[in-house]
C-alpha cells in the first residue's frame, strides 16, 4: 500500500495523543495527586497531537469539502465511527477539564467517557485497517490490537516525559515497560508471520479462477501475467503497487523494533532521566513502524497485476 | 433485481474494445461524472478507467505436449462486480458509496464523496479509481444512465461495453431472473466468481474456458493408405 | 453485517437528446470499414458506437473505433499547408505555413512541367488509400505508370495467389461462413482488415461448438481462444499444408466431383520438355481447354455431360499428356511431403499433422451440410439442394509477409480445393465483385512506346494481372519500366505495385531518376519502410552539387507523422469525420458473401483548420492539369470536386463508383445512370448500400448460372461462363518456360532472373524456404523475428490517441520462456537484437505461448521523438522500437540485387527476418537506435 505521509503521521500522532489522553483520564480516575495546571498543560499536548493527526488525515482527502458527511455510515464504517467518536471526544474532554477541579461521580464519569471514547477511536483506527479482507497483512489480530497498544504505549512515554512527576512512580513506569514489551512481542510476531500471511492470501489462480482442477479446486497449472494492459501507472498501481526495496526491509524493521520498543524499554529501566529520548525514540520508531505498516502491506488486487503478496 | 455482467473468458480476445467504449461513454457521461485523463500527450499518460483488461498465461508445465497442450492465453476484463456483500459500500464513511436496493448496482454519489480512497482499499477487484481532477471516486455504473434511458432505442439500453464487444463475450442482465440470458449462460457454462473466497459475493460472473471440441477421425484414419505408385481409378463424373 | 442498501436511486441523468444529433457514417480508424453511429453535441463528438444495421460490424465496435473521438481531438492534426523553409535541410521538419492557393499553384506548376516533359517522373504512391479507383485513374490520366497503393508491402502475394487460383482471395475478397462452418483453420492472422467480422465470427463458431484451429507461432488474440493452437515455425506453412495434402491424397480423401466440375484438375498438361509447349495445357484451335472424355476416349472441351478422366497419362496427337490431377497426385503423395518428412522443419509433430488433415477430411466428408435451396448450374442443370463440406479457412500476413507467401497461399487453396470446401455452405466464400475470371482479366499498363510521352494518358490503368511474359512492364532489354520494378522479371505478378521499393530505387535512379515523389497516407519514413534509418538517409540524400536525389517530396497526411517531417510540401488532409469518401465496388467495398455492398463517409464535422480533403484536391488538380477524363467536350472542367465526381463519373455506361440508388430517380441498383441525389440517398440510408443475392445465387458461384448472369449484368465479370479454379497455373508455367529459355516470347536477360523463374514459378504449389532465411545461417541468427498487430492500435497512427496510448506505449520483444531461460535472459532484460542488416536494442519479455525459435513484438508502436504531438520523453520514443531497422531492403549478399520480397509478386518479406539475441551489458538501457527530430 502507498505509504502516505499524512496517514502515517496521523496514526502515530493521534495514537500517541489518544494514549496520553487515556493516561490522563486514568490518572484522574485513579485519584492521583494532580496539579490542574500541569494536567491541562499535558492535556494540551495530547489535544494538539490528536488534532494535528486528525487534520493531517484530512489532507489526504481529495475532496475535503464534503468531510462533514463522513458521519453518515456509523452503522457500518469504522472510518465513520472514528469520525463520530473523534467529534464527541472534544466536548467530552472539555467537560472533563471543566469538572476536573471537583471530585466525585461527575468527574469520574467524564473521565470514563473520555477513556472510552479515546479507546474507541484507537480501536476504530485499528479496525479501519484490520477490517479490510483485501489486505491480509492488516486483516489480523496483531493489527487489531497493535494500534491501540502502540497508542497507549507511546502515550505513556509522553506522559512520563511531559510530567516527570510520575517517573519515580513505579506503577506507571512498570505499566509502560510492560506495554512496550508486549508491543515488541506483538510487532516481532507480526514480522515473523509476514510471509505466511502473504502466502495465505488468495493465489493468482484463485483470483482469476484459472488453472484449477474442476471439482477439487486444486491448482493444476501455473498462471502468470502476460501483459497488464496499461502502459504507465494507474490509480491502482500507484495506490497498491508500492514496493519496499527488499534490501531495506530488514534494516527498517530492526529500526522500528529498536527505536520503537527496545531502546525506550532500556532507557526506562536504566536511564530514566533520559525519558525524553525514550519518548522521542519510541515516536520515531513508530513512524518507521507505521511507514512499514503501509509500505509492506499487500492488497490482493496485486494478484491481478501479477505482483507478489510477500 | 440483481443486475450484472457475465463475461466469457472462452471468447474474449483481449481487444480492449469494452474498456475504450466504457471510457468513451463515461468520459463525458453526466451520471458517471467523467473519467479524466492526466497528461494524455505527455511522457507518462494516465487516466481513470472503469474497465481494464489484463492478459495471462495458464501454463501447463509439460504434461501434454504438442498442439494439444493445455497452455492457454487468457484475457480477463475486469470492472465492478456489483458485489452483494460489498465492503466498498460498508466502509465508506459518507455513504457516497452505495448499493441500490432496486437493482443492486453499486454507485458513487459524487456530492457526498470525500475522496478518501477507503472504498478502493476495500475492493478486491481493483474496480475503483480516484478521479484526481474532481476529487471523487469513480467506478463502473453498469451504465445505469443507458439501461433505463427511455430516450434510447430499446436495443441500446445495454451497457456501452456490452454493445461494443466484438466477440459478444459480455452479457448483461438480471441474475435474479433464472430465465435471463446471464442466468442461463451461467448455469449452462458453470460460471465462476472471481476470488470468491473473500466473501464479497460478486454478482458479475465469468464463463470459464470450454473444453475443446473433438473430431473423431477413426473412420478417416481407417481408410487404406495408398501406395504412391498405384494407378488411380477414375470415376464417371459429368462436368 | 450485510451491505447497507440505498432505497432512493437518484434520478437517471442522461444527455439531453434535444441538444444532440445523430449521424451515420463509416469508421476509418482502420481499414475494416465498420458502420458507426455518431452522436454529436454542437461541434463536438459526444459518442461513437457501432451501427447495429451495418453489414460489416453489426453494431459492435473495436477499441480504435471507440477512440475515434480522441483522434478527432488529436493535437497532432495538421492545420495548414506547409512548405519546407528555404535554407533548412529536408528532414529537419522546419516549415512555413502557406495558403492553399500558394500550395496548389506551386504543385500545379511543377506537375505541369513534369507532365509536359516526361510524366513518368512523377511517382505517386497512395499508401492506405481507400479510393484507389480514383488515384489510379488520376495516375493514368497524368500519364505515369508509377502509381500504386500499399498492397505491395501489405499482402499482394496472398491477394494474387487467390486471384490466380480461385478467383477470389483471403485478402479482402472472401470470408469464412461463420454461421455454418464446423471446422475452422486460421493461418497466421492476428487481426486482419476484417477485424470486427472475424471477432463476431469466432464467437459464432465457438458457441456452435465448431472446432477452431489456429496456426500461428504466437498464442495471443484470436489464437488465445483457439481450441487448438499449432505453434508453427515461421515460413513453413506451405510445407505443413502440402503435408496435409499428402495425407488426403494417400487416403483418397478428396472431392472428385468438385475437382471435375470446378477446377482444371482434369485438364491435360503437355509433357514435352525442352519445347515451348511443355507444361502448357492442351487446347483446341479456338484455345479452349481440352480433357479426355471417358465415355468415348476423345479429348474435347469441357461441356455439359463430358465425363473427363481425372487421372491419366495419355498420348494425344503425338504429345504425351497427363492430367493435372495425375501430376498433383504423383507429386504430393511422394515421401518428401509426408508428415514425418516435414515435422521437424515445421515444428509440428507428424501425428498432429496427420490428425489435423484427417479431422478436416472427416468434417468435410462425413458432416456434410445440405441446404434446401434450389439452384441452377452453368450447364443448366437444376439442383434441389446446396451441398456444403463445412471446413473453412482464412489466412493473412503470417503467410503473406514471407517471400514464399504466394506459393504457400496456393498450397492452402489446394487444400480447400481437394476438400471441395470453397464457396459452399460452411466454407470460405467470395465477396462481390468476386469471384472473377482467373486471373482477373485486367492487364497492367506496359505500353513501353507510350510511356513518358508528354501530356499523354496511359492506355491502361497502371496495375493489373499479367497472364504471360508479354504482359510485363519491361523494355526491350528486359529492364523495368516502373520505378518500383513491379511487373519486371524480379517481380512479375506484382499486382499491387511495390511501394516499399520506390524510395530506394528513386534515390539510385533505377531505372531512371524521378522529379517528384507524392506520398499519400503512408508513413514511408518510418514503419512502412524496411531499413528505416537508412530510408531516412535516402530521403535526405543529395548529389554532390547539393541537390536532393529525390528532388521534391510532397506528403499528404492528416497528422504530424514522421514522413511529414521529410516533405518539401505538406498538404494537410481532413479527418474521416470531415470528408466524403466512397468504399466502392470498383475498389475495396464492404460486400459480404451474401450481398454486394458499398459505403460512404460524409462530413459530419466542419474542419476547424485550414485543411482540404485530398480527394477534392485530386479532382481539382485533374482539372488544373486538364486531364481528358475530367474535361467535357468543350474543354471545361467537368467536375466540381470529389462529391460531384463520385456522383457523375461513369467508368462504363451505368457503372459508377457507388452502386446504390442509381438511375435518374434513384431506383436502380448496381447499374444505372448517375443520380444527382445519390449521396443524399446514402446519407438517408445510414451510409451504406446492400444488394442481397437471392438464395439461388448464394453458393458455388463459380458455376452458378443465376449468380454469373447477375454478376455479368452488374459488370463484375465479362461473360456468363464457368470460372474454372486453377490448381495448375499456366501463367506460372509460361514464366517458368521463359526461365528455361524455351518460351516463345520475352525472356529475362540475366541468368539470376532465369534461375528465379525456374525455381519459384512452379505451376503447382510448392514450398521453398523463405529467401532471406535460406541466405542467413541459422547458426548465426537462430531466431525468427516477426511482428503482430495490436488489436487496439493501427500502425503508426494511434500513438497520438490519448486513450489508446494508455493501453500500449511500449512494445517488448517476446521470447519463449524456456528459450530465454536457456539463454540466461529474463523479463525486462535489455537485449541486442541483430540481423545481417544491423542491430537494435530493446527490452524483452518471456511467454510460454511462443514457438521456441520465434521472437515477436507489436508492430509500429515505437515512434520518433518529436513526432505525433507527443512529449519527446514518451515511452513510444524512449522504449518503443521498430523491428524495421533490422529488415533489409535487399536480400543478403549472394542475391544482392534482388529485393527482400516474394520473387513472384514482389511482396515485401517482413517476416523472413532472422536474428540473434544477446543480453545488453549492464547499464545499457533504452532503445537503440534512438531517432529523434531536433526540438
Ligand atoms: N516490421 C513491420 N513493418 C510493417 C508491417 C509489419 O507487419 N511489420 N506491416 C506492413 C503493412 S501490411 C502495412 S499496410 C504498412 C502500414 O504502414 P503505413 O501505410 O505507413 O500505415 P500507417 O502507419 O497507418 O500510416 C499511414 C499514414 O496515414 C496517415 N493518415 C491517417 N489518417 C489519414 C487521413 O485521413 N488522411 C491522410 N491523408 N492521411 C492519414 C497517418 O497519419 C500516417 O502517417 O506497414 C508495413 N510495415
Ligand atoms: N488493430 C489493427 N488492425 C489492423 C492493422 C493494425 O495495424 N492494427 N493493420 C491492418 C493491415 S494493414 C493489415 S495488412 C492487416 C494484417 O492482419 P494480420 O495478418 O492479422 O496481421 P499481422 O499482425 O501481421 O498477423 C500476422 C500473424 O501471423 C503470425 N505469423 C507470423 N509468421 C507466421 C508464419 O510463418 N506462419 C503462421 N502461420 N503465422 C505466422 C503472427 O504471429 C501474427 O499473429 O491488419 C489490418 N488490421
Ligand atoms: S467489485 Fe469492488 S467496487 Fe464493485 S461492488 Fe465489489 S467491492 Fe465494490
Ligand atoms: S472515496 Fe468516496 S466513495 Fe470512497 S469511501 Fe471515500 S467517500 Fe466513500
Ligand atoms: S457497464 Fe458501463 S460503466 Fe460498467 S464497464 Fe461496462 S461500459 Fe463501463
Ligand atoms: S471487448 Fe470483448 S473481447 Fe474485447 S476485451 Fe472486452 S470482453 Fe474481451
Ligand atoms: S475495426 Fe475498429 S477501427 Fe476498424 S473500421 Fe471497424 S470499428 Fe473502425
Ligand atoms: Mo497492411
Amino acid at each position: 500500500m502507498k505509504p502516505a505521509i499524512s496517514v502515517i503521521f496521523f496514526t502515530v500522532a493521534s495514537g500517541a495523543g489518544l494514549g496520553l489522553l487515556i493516561w490522563l483520564a486514568l490518572l484522574l480516575l485513579a485519584g492521583a495527586p494532580i496539579d490542574p495546571r500541569a494536567f491541562v498543560r499535558v492535556l494540551w499536548v495530547a489535544a494538539c497531537l490528536v488534532t494535528a493527526g486528525l487534520l493531517s488525515s484530512t489532507l489526504h482527502l481529495a475532496n475535503p469539502k464534503h468531510a462533514w458527511q463522513s458521519f453518515r455510515r456509523f452503522g457500518s464504517s469504522w472510518l465513520s465511527r472514528e469520525g463520530v467518536f473523534a467529534v464527541l471526544l472534544y466536548p467530552a474532554t472539555l467537560f472533563m477539564v471543566w469538572q476536573m477541579p471537583g471530585t466525585g461521580l461527575i468527574r469520574d464519569l467524564a473521565a470514563t467517557v473520555v477513556v472510552l471514547l479515546a479507546a474507541a477511536i484507537l480501536l476504530c483506527t485499528a479496525m479501519i485497517y484490520a477490517c479490510l479482507k483485501t489486505v491480509p497483512h492488516w486483516n489480523n489480530w496483531q493489527v487489531r490490537n497493535g494500534m491501540p497498544l502502540f497508542g497507549l504505549m507511546s502515550g505513556g512515554l509522553l506522559l512520563l516525559a511531559l510530567w516527570p512527576l510520575f517517573l519515580p512512580d513505579r506503577s506507571v513506569r512498570a505499566i509502560v515497560v510492560v506495554l512496550l514489551l508486549v508491543g515488541l512481542a506483538l510487532k516481532y510476531s507480526y514480522y515473523l508471520s509476514y510471509r505466511r500471511i502473504g502466502e495465505s492470501a488468495p493465489t493468482i489462480n484463485e483470483a482469476l479462477k484459472l488453472g484449477l482442477e474442476p471439482g477439487t479446486g486444486k491448482i493444476n497449472a501455473r498462471v502468470r501475467l502476460l501483459d497488464v494492459g496499461h502502459a504507465h501507472g494507474t490509480f491502482l498501481t500507484r495506490e497498491f503497487g508500492y514496493e519496499v526495496p527488499r534490501s531495506r526491509v530488514l534494516g527498517l524493521r530492526l529500526c522500528a523494533l529498536a527505536f520503537g520498543f527496545i531502546l525506550p524499554v532500556a532507557l526506562l529501566l536504566w536511564l530514566p532521566q533520559l525519558i525524553w529520548l525514550a519518548a522521542a525514540s519510541c515516536l520515531g520508531g513508530l513512524l518507521v513502524e507505521r511507514w512499514l505498516f503501509f509500505a509492506e502491506a499487500r492488497h490482493v488486487v496485486r494478484r491481478y497485476h501479477g505482483m507478489p503478496m510477500t | 433485481m440483481k443486475l450484472g455482467l457475465a463475461i466469457d473468458l472462452d471468447t474474449c480476445v483481449g481487444c480492449h474494445a469494452c474498456a475504450v467504449a466504457c471510457k468513451e461513454w463515461n468520459g463525458a457521461s453526466l451520471m458517471a461524472g467523467g473519467a479524466p485523463d492526466y497528461d494524455p500527450q505527455g511522457a507518462a499518460p494516465s487516466g481513470v478507467w472503469f474497465n481494464r483488461i489484463r492478459h495471462y498465461e495458464v501454463v501447463d508445465d509439460g504434461t501434454r505436449g504438442g498442439c494439444e497442450s493445455a497452455t492457454r492465453t487468457v484475457n480477463v476484463p475486469m470492472s465492478c462486480m456489483h458485489c452483494e456483500d460489498a465492503d466498498c459500500v460498508k466502509v465508506c464513511p459518507t455513504g457516497a458509496s452505495y448499493k441500490r436496493a432496486s437493482d443492486g448496482i453499486v454507485l458513487v454519489d459524487p456530492d457526498r464523496c470525500i475522496g478518501c480512497n477507503y472504498c478502493s482499499w476495500a475492493c478486491p477487484y481493483g474496480a475503483r479509481e480516484l478521479d484526481e481532477v474532481a476529487g471523487v471516486m469513480r467506478k463502473c455504473t453498469l451504465c445505469v444512465d443507458r439501461i433505463y434511458d427511455q430516450n434510447l432505442p430499446e436495443a441500446e439500453r445495454e451497457p456501452a461495453c456490452v454493445l461494443a464487444c466484438p466477440t459478444h463475450a459480455r452479457h448483461f442482465g438480471d441474475f435474479d431472473d433464472p430465465n435471463s440470458r446471464v442466468s442461463r449462460l451461467s448455469a449452462e457454462r458453470g460460471s465462476v466468481s472471481l476470488m470468491d473466497s473473500l466473501g464479497y459475493k460478486p454478482v458479475n460472473q465469468y464463463l470459464p474456458l470450454r473444453a475443446a471440441p473433438r473430431v473423431d477421425v477413426a473412420a478417416a484414419a481407417a481408410k487404406p493408405v495408398r501406395d504412391r505408385l498405384r494407378t488411380w481409378v477414375n470415376k464417371l463424373i459429368p462436368i | 453485517m450485510s451491505t447497507p442498501l440505498r432505497q432512493d436511486p437518484p434520478p437517471i441523468v442522461s444527455d439531453d437528446p434535444a441538444r444532440q444529433r445523430v449521424e451515420f457514417t463509416t469508421c476509418y480508424m482502420c481499414a475494416c470499414r465498420c458502420g458507426i453511429k455518431v452522436t454529436l453535441q454542437g461541434d463536438q463528438v459526444r459518442f461513437i458506437q457501432g451501427n447495429p444495421d451495418h453489414p460489416v460490424n453489426r453494431g459492435v465496435l473495436c477499441a480504435k473505433g471507440s477512440a475515434g473521438i480522441m483522434k478527432q481531438n488529436s493535437p497532432a492534426k495538421l492545420r495548414n499547408p506547409l512548405l519546407r523553409r528555404p535554407g533548412t535541410p529536408r528532414g529537419a521538419g522546419i516549415f512555413d505555413a502557406i495558403s492553399w492557393q500558394q500550395a496548389l499553384d506551386l504543385l500545379t506548376n511543377r506537375l505541369q512541367r513534369i507532365r509536359a516533359s516526361d510524366p513518368r517522373k512523377l511517382a505517386f504512391f497512395t499508401g492506405r488509400d481507400q479510393m484507389q479507383a480514383l488515384s489510379s485513374l488520376w495516375a493514368q490520366q497524368f500519364g505515369t505508370p508509377n502509381w500504386a497503393a500499399h498492397g505491395g508491402f501489405c499482402s499482394v502475394n496472398m491477394a494474387a495467389a487467390g486471384l490466380y487460383t480461385i478467383g477470389y482471395s483471403f485478402w479482402e475478397f472472401g470470408a469464412p461462413d461463420w454461421d455454418r462452418a464446423k471446422y475452422f483453420m486460421l493461418w497466421g492472422v492476428a487481426e486482419d482488415h476484417s477485424s470486427n467480422p472475424i471477432k463476431i465470427g469466432l464467437d459464432k463458431l465457438k458457441s456452435r461448438g465448431a472446432k477452431f484451429v489456429s496456426i500461428n507461432p504466437v498464442r495471443t488474440g484470436y489464437s488465445a481462444i483457439a481450441d487448438e493452437w499449432v505453434p508453427i515455425r515461421p515460413g513453413t506453412d506451405g510445407l505443413l499444408a502440402l503435408a496435409m495434402v499428402h495425407v488426403l491424397l494417400r487416403r483418397e480423401l478428396f472431392d472428385s466431383e468438385f475437382l471435375v466440375q470446378q477446377t482444371n484438375a482434369p485438364c491435360l498438361v503437355i509433357d514435352q520438355p525442352g519445347t515451348a509447349q511443355h507444361g502448357l495445357l492442351l487446347r483446341n484451335s479456338d484455345g479452349r481447354l481440352l480433357m479426355l472424355d471417358q465415355a468415348d476416349g476423345v479429348v474435347k472441351p469441357a461441356t455439359a455431360g463430358v465425363q473427363p478422366a481425372l487421372f491419366g497419362d495419355y498420348e494425344i496427337s503425338g504429345k504425351r499428356c497427363r492430367t493435372v490431377m495425375s501430376l498433383l497426385a504423383e507429386r504430393y503423395s511422394g515421401d518428401e511431403y509426408s508428415p514425418a518428412a516435414v515435422a521437424e522443419r515445421c515444428g509440428v509433430s507428424a501425428a498432429d499433422i496427420e490428425r489435423l488433415a484427417l479431422e478436416m477430411a472427416t468434417v468435410a466428408f462425413e458432416q456434410v451440410i445440405e441446404l434446401p435451396i434450389a439452384w441452377t448450374d452453368i450447364h443448366g442443370r437444376e439442383h434441389d439442394k446446396v451441398r456444403g463440406r463445412p471446413v473453412a479457412m482464412f489466412a493473412m500476413r503470417g503467410i503473406s509477409a514471407h517471400s514464399n507467401g504466394f506459393q504457400t497461399c496456393r498450397a492452402l487453396h489446394l487444400l480447400q480445393i481437394l476438400l471441395g470446401a470453397l464457396e459452399g455452405p460452411g466454407n470460405f466464400r467470395a465477396k462481390a465483385p468476386f469471384p472473377r475470371q482467373i486471373p482477373w482479366p485486367v492487364l497492367p499498363a506496359n505500353d513501353a512506346a507510350n510511356f513518358g510521352k508528354p501530356d499523354t494518358p496511359l492506355t491502361r490503368a497502371p496495375l493489373g494481372y499479367p497472364t504471360r511474359p508479354e504482359d510485363l512492364a519491361v523494355d526491350a532489354a528486359g529492364q523495368p519500366l516502373r520505378i518500383d520494378h513491379a511487373y519486371s522479371w524480379s517481380a512479375p505478378l506484382a499486382a499491387h505495385g511495390a511501394m516499399h521499393s520506390v524510395i530506394h530505387n528513386a534515390v539510385r535512379g533505377d531505372p531512371y531518376p524521378i522529379d517528384t515523389l507524392l506520398l499519400f497516407m503512408a508513413n514511408m519514413a518510418w514503419n512502412s519502410s524496411m531499413n528505416t534509418a537508412q530510408t531516412q538517409d535516402m530521403l535526405r540524400a543529395q548529389h554532390t552539387d547539393g541537390s536532393y536525389k529525390i528532388p521534391f517530396i510532397v506528403v499528404v497526411d492528416a497528422f504530424d507523422s514522421e514522413t511529414v517531417r521529410f516533405a518539401d510540401l505538406v498538404l494537410p488532409d481532413t479527418t474521416f469525420l470531415e470528408r466524403f469518401d466512397a468504399m466502392s465496388l470498383l475498389d475495396r467495398p464492404i460486400s459480404e458473401p451474401d450481398m454486394a455492398a458499398d459505403a460512404i463517409r460524409h462530413p459530419i464535422l466542419k474542419p476547424d483548420r485550414d485543411v482540404r480533403p485530398w480527394q477534392d484536391v485530386l479532382v481539382e488538380l485533374a482539372g488544373r492539369l486538364k486531364f481528358p477524363a475530367f474535361m467535357d467536350d468543350s474543354g471545361r472542367v467537368k467536375f466540381r470536386g470529389y462529391e460531384d465526381f463520385i456522383a457523375r463519373y461513369e467508368r462504363s455506361p451505368g457503372i459508377g463508383f457507388l452502386a446504390g440508388w442509381r438511375g435518374a430517380s434513384g431506383d436502380q441498383s448496381l447499374i444505372g445512370e448517375p443520380n444527382k441525389n445519390q449521396w443524399q440517398a446514402y446519407i438517408d440510408n445510414q451510409g451504406f448500400f446492400q444488394h442481397h443475392w437471392t438464395d439461388s445465387q448464394r453458393y458455388h458461384r463459380h458455376i452458378n448460372r443465376d449468380y454469373l448472369e447477375a454478376a455479368k449484368a452488374a459488370g463484375f465479370i465479362g461473360a456468363v461462363e464457368p470460372i474454372t479454379i486453377q490448381i495448375y497455373s499456366e501463367t506460372l508455367q509460361k514464366f517458368r518456360l521463359a526461365g528455361e529459355g524455351t518460351y516463345a516470347g520475352p525472356q529475362p536477360s540475366t541468368e539470376d532472373e532465369r534461375q528465379r523463374l525456374r525455381d519459384y514459378f512452379d505451376p503447382l504449389p510448392i514450398w521453398y524456404p523463405p529467401l532471406e532465411q535460406e541466405l542467413t545461417k541459422s547458426a548465426d541468427y537462430p531466431f525468427h523475428a516477426i511482428t503482430q498487430r495490436p488489436m487496439m492500435m493501427y500502425h503508426s497512427w494511434d500513438s497520438q490517441n490519448a486513450w489508446l496510448r494508455q493501453i500500449v506505449a511500449q512494445n517488448h520483444l517476446y521470447m519463449n520462456a524456456d528459450r530465454a531461460r536457456e539463454l540466461g535472459l529474463q523479463d525486462d532484460d535489455w537485449v541486442w537484437v541483430e540481423s545481417h542488416n544491423g542491430r537494435i536494442r530493446c527490452q524483452m519479455r518471456t511467454m510460454t505461448g511462443c514457438e521456441r525459435n520465434t521472437v515477436w513484438t507489436w508492430n509500429a508502436v515505437g515512434k520518433m521523438a518529436g513526432a505525433w504531438g507527443l512529449d519527446r520523453k514518451s515511452l513510444e520514443a524512449t522504449h518503443g522500437f521498430l523491428l524495421n531497422h533490422l529488415i533489409s531492403q535487399s536480400l543478403p549478399a549472394g542475391a544482392n540485387k534482388f529485393a527482400n520480397s516474394d520473387p513472384i509478386t514482389g511482396q515485401a518479406a517482413w517476416y523472413d527476418l532472422k536474428v540473434k539475441i544477446t543480453k545488453a551489458a549492464p547499464g545499457e538501457t533504452g532503445i537503440w537506435p534512438k531517432l529523434e527530430f531536433s526540438a
